[in-house]
């Protein structure tokens, strides 16, 4: 009996206390890979494609609230940043797509790539963590750095100068990196490099380029050194060939929406308009302007078509004056009702400036409000994407503008479409900061000559993406060469160094930034 | 003299406080005056009686004191007599008759009548009804004496007296401390049930069950593939898995209210345990037991709806807009049909129950075995739930080895729909949401047109997503469908070495596979990637493996007692879950994942692992019958913790003391006890919360796919959340027992809590793993039992049962000040726990007020104002206290039992009431010709603030009132909720016994007459106040107390039959 007793104790301890070990060694989930699986390109490729979201949705907001873009009166989140009365959701999205979507892969694409001695993964890991922060710094002004992404759960937050010196050397260790050669072994960026293709000079002139324009930045503080900013200027994209853009698709598959231009999922519903503001830095019509118009305003503005006389013709959208009508006080602009076909409706419908209803059409505004009956004018900044008119049901049919023959309700605008380009650091912008470093010195003939070829270099890059359009489409036909010299030469466009003003440059450099964050740093 | 009417109004004049004194000796006194008339009993016959004899006897104890209402019953038949005052008796019987005497806490004697006409008998106290044995952790028999905590149990009769087919809900009001919550009237749908309040703040906080040896799964599956088919809580009902029990096969079920008793469990026992233990056969011929019952249910509250208005919406401009389905329109003209929709919805549910067992055995080897079959018709069309189970239990003998097994098998499968929806991005995808909204002005039931179409309201005027279902439409083509096929089976196993020590083993398995099943047909309002039809499938499996040894030692010194337990558990917990989904399909009206093409399809997998070794030891002393003590201690080694923290080990101690041993024995303190108990326990973590994991891959424009994490960070050095309690208890039992007090004071804290909050973004996290929290839950605990009555014929058994908790929350991280429960939000209003306040909180919006309390209001508009802060805390859904008053009155073969149960304090969120009124549905929303509001105004002139008032009678700014500004003060929709409700009442006649004999086979026969949930009296004004949104398996403070358009609570009626060969 004695045995039977020892034996089982000693069962019992040794389940207890031997087994333990192996036996509990289970805990790593066996569907879902954990964070230190996946390679440098795996990791490099989502982080560009989340950067994107925070950087340009940054973009979004800077519309919004520098009045580049109005909306309907409306009461969601994003109306409300409109109205600069901004709430939380909203604006802390391009805060949430840095951190939780972007930031925290940096370290573990570093920890990978230098494993393998990837060292332009390395390279391209640093500067985006430099640009991410930055950008946060322009949207947020002081924010969690030196703590952030750490095990803190409540980390610190660090002041504007702190970041920028942080981000200032995170860049030259960006460099570094990206100068240094690759083992054969390792994984090459350009497998990973959705930018870019892997073209390293491409990213060491992004560098430069960031450097400069924080630099230029800095035109209103002490430290402001228009040489610095010119000798980074000299290392930075010396034409549109080193341009960083981010090519989106449009594509007809609803798994695949994601792939879209961040303009286009921020901006193009029904309910975003244009400003009067913004369209009058095209047209030159703001006081003391030129008047003379902007061969890129109907590809940055949008037209809609209108029949006249059983005729259909492209109307261009006026643009909504936030600023000195009282339109937003009297709950407009309306939004328009595309959801009804009631027979009944048909009455109060495409109303022009004067209240009288000019066109009949599916679209129209609700309201019986005699002041807000001319709000058709302003045409929404609206945009087709394929996967909205799949399986033959074309849901906005009237809108829809992929040769559709029905009437279109918009064009859309160049960086509002599905496939926009995301002109993430383009050389336009790198001549304006050159204009404008030149122009502080005093080097007035310097900056008009940069200043001309920002202008330029922005109607190119544009072309760049118009020819690849259907060029019998209003609104996305090429630029001809010869009305980018025409509006060089004209009075639109300073002509000699004592014409040119800071204005100037800044209205074109605007332009030329439009829907990025930039036109809020600007 | 009428004895009823006695006792009733004694009854009514003094409540509890001195009621069994008062009753018992009222009852004695006029009980002597019943004995004196002669008794006339039809079975005789005039030969019998002749031959009759008049005894006069005394009853007294071992010391001679006079036992008052004992009971003198001439043994075989019904005649009999109750001892009055002065333990006297006067019964006239057969010559050579043998007299049957017995009285509570005395031991039942037969004594023979002789030739002398007068009878001393003396009854020997029976210690055993005051050594209750209940059911303790491990499945051990204790005395309840010994124990230093509290323990309740019930027994199979009590539990199928109000049988209900979750056997949690028998639970409901008759063991203190214990809340129930059925979480709706929908067929199938489970309850939640919490011991004590809340010990976790964001894990599950219901008690573990353990169904002979083997912890039982509870879990409330909600299947699907994610939410995005609507697989979310407050879509739908859904079944806690304890149904899976057929009630009949229940034996006893075992309460451990709290750590200390559940120490021995370990990890999961921070909550308590369920223990249940099930029939064995008995000794004796072979019995068959048949039981059928009907039950017919039906709603029991409605939710208040207006039907004076008609279906409108006035626009911006303020015309009336016809293109909507709220009711703001038009007043009913005179002869304008008004449709009852909602209650014409419904339709009366329809129950069989039917159960038969075969039982027997002989001394060495018994046997049970079962079958039962439940079938039900939900109160909404087309919906129900079937469940057929069976048992095998079986024990063998081998001298000194026994050998048992148990084996069970189930398949329960519900057919329901979604009560809620907004899932697929649609206007509203849910029947019970649909049902509630649906203008009186409009015939909900035409919902097909003539060529069995849809029948669209704004056909040609709107996408199809933008529809609002009808709820005839969803529930005849949206269905979900689930089905659980389970087998439970545990071996037994064990060795009485010698008189001191045996060795136990139970080995046992748990297993069950879930298949869920979502069909949208073709043209549901649902968003445009599902129009032409989705079909959502998942398979989860659930595979628990469990192996206990146990070694007991017990050896006797003199006057100590001493027992030690030694003990090792391993646990293995394996779960799977296999998900496919399509759309698209492409052979019309056939519903297949392989009638899509390849493109519109997915697939989702997930599994999970756990294991636990837990090493374990209980030593306990008694010293006579006075003075007992527990020691305890378990570590735990378990998989999901990080290496370094995987072990912990955790003590409990407790003893009492019996003190009624020290004094002397007398007639009215019988029993009296003292107990206190500490105990610690940990409680592990889930699987896979150690390490960062990715998200699914992502597609970029390359084409090719990446990786970035998931939005939780992993967290490499948790550590066990730990409960520690103390408990103190006092027992005392008066009159031999017919009165007895037990009363419970606990306070717990349960502190490391694994939590994964939000934190701050710039973590690059949205939730984090991670240990802090405390929840402090301090209660009492009263239950009252008596036998105020006891006659010959007549007795009336009742027990009271109160308690109450106070959850509280703390030392939640810095910045972190309210947790929320994800799945329960109503408008503003969250089920949310506060830090620095209560862990079963609401949380939600106020109106902006200046300091004297006024509200601000717009100076324009006149309507309220609000800050936008959500955040506040305006409610507390814990009751103040509860409890239940149980009843059984038994007069010769009938009895009547009932249960009355009652709660006092705690917020309901009547989230149905919010929804109806932001529509123009509500009773509330009837005031809508004119609204005056009463506050203070910024008068933008002076820019000062003064005193307005103003009357608003625009109709759209009033629909604006109901539907946005009202709404800023969330506690407009809150009660704090008072009930009282019958709970059951059951009547059942039992055959006599002389009846029964003359058939030779039928042993027992009874029928049963019971009704459920009959009355309720309550302050709330909504469906029924017992509520939660998300139904039973919410974690944290749950969604108890907040009623957002779920399916509504019914009450029924049964009859039944039980017959036993």
């Amino acid at each position: 009996m004695k045995k039977i007793l020892y034996l089982s104790l000693s069962i019992i301890l040794l389940l207890s206390l031997n087994a333990c070990s192996d036996y509990l060694d289970i805990n790593d989930n066996p569907n879902n890979p954990n964070s230190t699986v996946p390679t440098p390109d795996q990791r490099l490729m989502v982080i560009q494609t989340n950067f994107v979201d925070s950087y340009e949705s940054s973009g979004t907001r800077a519309c919004w609230f520098t009045g580049n873009m109005a909306k309907t009166y409306g009461t969601t989140t994003n109306d409300k940043n409109v109205k600069w009365a901004p709430v939380s959701g909203t604006t802390t999205w391009p805060y949430q797509a840095w951190f939780i979507y972007t930031a925290d892969n940096l370290e573990p694409l570093i920890e990978k790539a230098t494993a393998e001695e990837a060292w332009h993964y390395v390279g391209a890991a640093k500067l985006i963590h430099a640009w991410g922060f930055m950008t946060m710094v322009d949207m947020y002004g002081e924010m969690p750095y030196t703590e952030a992404l750490t095990e803190k759960i409540t980390p610190k937050y660090d002041d504007g100068q702190t970041i920028f010196n942080g981000c200032m050397a995170m860049l030259d260790e960006a460099i570094k990196y990206l100068e240094m050669s690759q083992p054969a072994t390792a994984t090459k960026l350009s497998s990973g490099d959705i930018w870019n293709n892997g073209d390293v000079t491409k990213w060491i002139k992004l560098a430069y380029g960031l450097k400069a324009r924080w630099l230029n930045n800095l035109s209103k503080k002490k430290a402001y050194d228009p040489d610095a900013v010119l000798a980074a200027l000299d290392k930075a994209a010396q034409s549109n060939n080193d341009n960083t853009v981010m090519n989106y698709i449009n594509v007809n598959d609803t798994k695949q929406a994601a792939l879209r231009a961040l303009q286009h999922q921020n901006l193009s519903s029904t309910t975003s308009r244009v400003t009067k503001w913004y369209l009058d830095l095209l047209t030159n019509t703001f006081t003391g302007g030129s008047g003379i118009e902007d061969p890129r305003t109907d590809l940055l503005v949008p037209s809609g078509q209108y029949r006249e006389n059983g005729i259909l013709k492209y109307v261009r959208t006026k643009g909504v004056d936030i600023l000195n009508s009282d339109i937003r006080k009297n709950s407009g602009p309306i939004a328009y009702n595309i959801n009804s076909r009631s027979q009944d409706m048909l009455g109060h419908k495409f109303y022009d400036e004067n209240g009288n209803p000019s066109v009949l059409d599916i679209w129209y505004t609700s309201s019986k409000v005699t002041a807000r009956l001319g709000d058709s004018i302003y045409t929404p900044i609206y945009s087709e994407h394929l996967s909205w008119v799949t399986n033959g049901d074309d849901r906005y049919m009237a809108s829809n503008y992929n040769g559709k023959t029905n009437q279109i309700i918009s064009t859309g605008t160049f960086y509002t479409r599905a496939d926009a380009p995301g002109h993430l650091l383009c050389y336009p912008e790198i001549c304006f900061i050159k204009a404008e470093a030149l122009f502080r010195k005093g080097d007035k003939a310097g900056a008009l000559t940069a200043y001309k070829a920002g202008i330029r270099a922005h109607m190119e890059l544009m072309n760049e993406k118009l020819t690849k359009y259907d060029q019998s489409q209003f609104g996305k036909q090429v630029i001809p060469t010869a009305a980018i010299d025409n509006f060089l030469a004209s009075a639109a466009v300073a002509q000699t160094s004592a014409q040119l003003t800071m204005a100037k440059i800044m209205q074109q450099k605007f332009i030329a930034c439009s829907y990025s964050i930039k036109i809020g740093t600007t | 003299m009428n004895m009823n009417q006695q006792i009733r109004g004694t009854f009514s004049k003094r409540f509890l406080s001195a009621f069994a004194v008062t009753l018992l000796f009222s009852a004695g006194g006029s009980i002597s005056a019943v004995a004196n008339v002669p008794v006339v009993n039809d079975v005789y016959n005039v030969s019998e009686q002749l031959q009759a004899i008049t005894i006069k006897g005394k009853v007294t104890d071992t010391k001679g004191e006079a036992i008052i209402g004992a009971s003198i019953l001439e043994k075989g038949t019904s005649n009999g007599a109750i001892t009055d005052l002065n333990g006297r008796f006067t019964l006239t019987v057969k010559a050579k008759a043998s007299l049957v005497i017995s009285c509570i806490g005395y031991k039942t004697s037969t004594v023979a009548v002789g030739s002398s006409p007068t009878l001393a008998i003396e009854l020997a106290e029976d210690t055993k009804t005051l050594d209750e044995v209940v059911v303790t952790a491990m499945g051990i028999k204790k005395e309840k004496k010994a124990l230093g905590y509290s323990v309740q149990d019930i027994k199979s009769d009590e539990l199928l007296k109000n049988k209900n087919t979750n056997v949690i809900n028998s639970l409901n009001g008759k063991i203190a401390g214990v809340n129930v919550t059925q979480s709706g009237g929908g067929a199938g749908s489970g309850a939640s049930i919490v011991i004590r309040g809340g010990t976790s703040l964001e894990r599950d906080n219901q008690p573990l069950f353990v169904i002979d040896g083997m912890i039982y799964d509870n879990g409330t599956d909600v299947g699907g593939n994610s939410s995005f088919d609507g697989a979310m809580r407050t879509n739908s009902t859904y079944s806690n898995r304890v149904m899976d029990i057929n009630p009949e096969d229940v034996e006893s079920m075992s309460v451990l209210k709290g750590p200390a008793a559940a120490a021995l469990y370990g990890s999961k026992a921070a909550a308590g345990v369920v223990i249940i233990t099930t029939k064995k056969g008995e000794e004796g011929n072979v019995k068959v037991g048949f039981s059928s019952k009907f039950s017919t249910s039906w709603v029991n509250r409605y939710p208040e709806q207006q039907n004076k208005y008609k279906r409108g919406y006035y626009n911006t401009a303020g015309g009336l807009d016809e293109y909507t389905l709220q009711s703001w329109g038009e007043k009913f003209g005179a002869d304008e049909k008004v449709y009852n929709n909602t209650e014409d919805f419904f339709q009366n549910s329809g129950t069989w129950d039917n159960s038969v067992n075969v039982s027997g055995g002989n001394k060495n080897s018994n046997f049970y075995l079962s079958a039962s079959r439940y079938d039900q018709d939900g109160v909404i069309p087309e919906t129900g739930y079937l469940k057929n189970t069976f048992r095998f239990n079986g024990e063998q003998k081998y001298g000194k080895f026994t050998a048992g097994a148990n084996v069970a098998y189930s398949v329960a499968s519900a057919e329901k729909s979604l009560t809620s929806g907004g899932l697929y991005n649609s206007g509203g995808s849910g029947a019970m949401v649909s049902a509630y909204r649906w203008p009186s002005s409009e015939n909900m039931s035409h919902w097909l047109n003539e060529d069995g179409t849809k029948y669209r309201m704004f056909e040609g005027l709107q996408q199809l997503d933008d529809d609002v279902d009808n709820p005839y439409w969803i529930v005849n083509k949206n269905k979900v469908n689930d089905k659980t096929t389970r087998f439970t089976g545990t071996i037994n196993l064990k060795l009485d070495v010698c008189d001191w020590f045996n060795i136990a083993y139970t080995g046992g398995t748990d297993r069950y596979t879930t298949n869920t099943r979502r069909l949208l047909e073709p043209g549901s309002g649902v968003e445009l990637l599902y129009q032409k039809g989705m079909l959502s499938e998942d398979d989860r499996t659930y595979e628990y493996f469990s192996s206990n040894l146990m070694m007991n030692f017990k050896k006797t010194f003199g006057d100590f007692d001493f027992n030690l337990l030694l003990g090792n558990t391993i646990e293995d917990t394996k779960s799977s879950s296999n998900g496919r989904k399509a759309w698209n399909f492409v052979a019309p009206n056939f519903f297949a994942i392989t009638n899509t093409a390849e493109t519109d399809r997915s697939i989702s997998q997930s599994n999970s692992r756990k294991r636990l070794i837990g090493g374990y030891g209980e030593f306990r002393a008694g010293y006579k019958n006075i003075f007992y003590a527990t020691v305890t201690g378990r570590n735990d080694w378990t998989s999901t913790l990080p290496t370094d923290n995987q072990s912990y080990f955790y003590p409990s101690v407790g003893g009492s003391f019996v003190f009624t041993e020290l004094i002397p024995r007398n007639s009215i303190l019988s029993f009296g006890k003292v107990r206190a108990s500490w105990a610690k326990v940990g409680k592990d973590t889930d699987p896979y919360v150690t390490n960062t994991y990715l998200d699914n891959p992502i597609i970029t424009i390359l084409g090719t796919s990446g990786f970035q994490n998931a939005w939780t960070r992993g967290n490499a050095y948790l550590k066990p959340e730990i409960t520690k309690s103390i408990e103190y208890g006092l027992e005392l039992r008066f009159f031999n027992g017919r009165l007895g007090i037990d009363y419970t004071y606990y306070s717990n804290r349960s502190y490391n809590q694994l939590l994964s909050p939000r934190t701050s973004q710039a973590t690059g996290y949205i939730f984090m793993k991670t240990n802090a929290g405390d929840i402090n839950n301090k209660g009492m605990e009263l239950s009252i039992s008596g036998t105020p009555i006891k006659t010959k014929d007549f007795s009336w058994d009742m027990t009271l049962n109160l308690s109450g908790n106070r959850g509280k929350v703390n030392n939640l991280l810095q910045g972190l000040e309210v947790l929320y429960v994800t799945d329960v939000q109503v408008g503003n209003a969250k089920a949310a726990s506060f830090n620095k306040g209560n862990f079963m909180a609401i949380s939600g919006s106020k109106y902006a007020r200046d300091e004297e309390g006024n509200m601000i209001l717009n100076w324009d508009t006149g309507m309220p104002t609000s800050d936008g802060l959500t955040t506040y805390e305006i409610g507390n859904r814990e009751p103040k206290f509860l409890g239940g008053f149980n009843n059984s009155l038994q007069y010769k073969n009938w009895n009547i039992s009932f249960l009355l149960d009652f709660r006092v304090g705690g917020d309901v969120y009547n989230g149905t009431d919010y929804f109806l009124t932001s529509i123009g549905m509500s009773k509330r929303s009837l005031d809508r010709e004119s609204i005056t509001t009463t506050g203070v105004a910024k008068n933008p002139a002076t820019g000062e603030y003064e005193k307005k008032t103003y009357t608003i009678k625009d109709k759209y700014k009033i629909q604006e009132y109901w539907g946005t500004y009202y709404s800023y003060e969330s506690a407009n929709y809150m009660t704090k909720t008072n009930w009282l409700r019958l709970r059951s009442v059951s009547l059942s006649y039992s055959l006599p016994r002389t009846i029964l004999k003359k058939t030779k086979f039928i042993k027992d026969m009874s029928a049963t007459i019971t009704g459920t949930n009959l009355l309720l009296w309550t302050n709330y004004k909504g469906m029924d106040p017992e509520t939660s949104a998300a139904g039973s398996g919410v974690s944290g403070s749950s969604s108890v107390g907040i009623d957002y358009c779920g399916v509504p609570a019914t009450a029924g009626m049964s009859f039944g039959v039980n017959i036993t060969f």
